[in-house]
């Protein structure tokens, strides 16, 4: 079974990805990365990762949500972050991501940041 | 590798909370959390020092797999949880030839802040008291990870009892 699930949901011009379960290495990492670049290929380049249902990240889970960001930038997109939990928030703090993404606590809110 | 002053490496580890012998496989991570997870609710208070320290564990590990053991699923890597000095110690000892702790990059730096990779052992850094690199005496690379159980949590209390058999894990040189 696989260790992330990806539910995917379009709201207007945004795609939210709702990701649930673990992002880490062997697993979760190239899933996330299929997706993005998935939206990305589709011509979907406002992307709005939901992380609220993520039960574990590692530095490998950490580095696919840099690399989706700088992937989607060069691609002319933007990618956003959607309820962090306490854990990732944590994470991005210690590695000063925080400072590089756009994060939200409200759905409503994050979607309208993209128009 | 670092080379440790002669006390630091023959010194014998400690009796093992947990002592696991893992193939190379990502599969393995799985594993070693449920068996560390349990043994660091008993020792820490805060379930933030819990979830770093447990990610350290599991950064070591995968350190091991992916730099030490190169992915070959027929090596292994030998985990060890310990109480010494009321200090936690974690050894992960795995068949490649180490690395050089002096070449941890800042991954906060401007320079390496994007880079998908790097950041590691730099979790590890953060979460952990001390990290110390040697080798045992037949040539496998040892990651010892130290940190301090605060006092109000005495240590072992809660902790699971040894698990992995009557070794205390392979010893240094």
């Amino acid at each position: 079974m696989a260790q992330l699930s990806i539910k995917q949901d379009q709201q207007g011009d945004v795609t939210i990805l709702r990701l649930s379960g673990k992002v880490t290495i062997g697993e979760g990492s190239v899933q996330l990365r299929e997706a993005v670049r998935g939206l990305l290929e589709g011509g979907k380049k406002n992307v709005l990762l939901d992380l609220g249902d993520i039960s574990y990240i590692d530095s490998s889970g950490i580095g696919e949500l840099v690399s989706s960001y700088t992937t989607t930038n060069n691609q002319g997109g933007t990618l956003k972050l959607l309820n962090l939990t306490k854990k990732l928030q944590d994470l991005l703090t210690i590695t000063k991501l925080l400072t590089v993404f756009q994060t939200f606590d409200n759905e409503q809110e994050a979607i309208d940041s993209f128009s | 590798v670092t080379d440790l002053p002669a006390s630091h490496t023959t010194r014998p580890f400690p009796q093992p909370l947990i002592h696991l012998t893992i193939g190379s496989t990502y599969k393995q991570l799985t594993l070693v959390s449920a068996a560390a997870q349990p043994v660091l609710r008993g020792l820490f208070a805060d379930s933030l020092t819990v979830d770093r320290v447990a990610l350290a564990i599991h950064e070591a590990v995968v350190n091991a797999i992916r730099h030490g053991n190169h992915e070959n699923p027929h090596t292994i890597i030998e985990i060890t949880l310990a109480i010494e000095d009321g200090d936690l110690i974690v050894r992960v000892v795995d068949e490649g030839s180490g690395f050089d702790l002096a070449e941890l990059q800042d991954p906060r730096h401007p320079d390496t802040l994007m880079r998908p990779h790097g950041r590691g052992l730099f979790l590890i850094h953060h979460a952990m008291d001390s990290i110390e690199t040697a080798r045992t005496h037949d040539g496998r690379a040892v990651l010892t990870l130290r940190k301090a159980i605060p006092p109000h949590h005495p240590p072992g209390r809660g902790a699971h009892p040894h698990q992995g058999g009557p070794d205390h894990g392979p010893a240094l040189d």
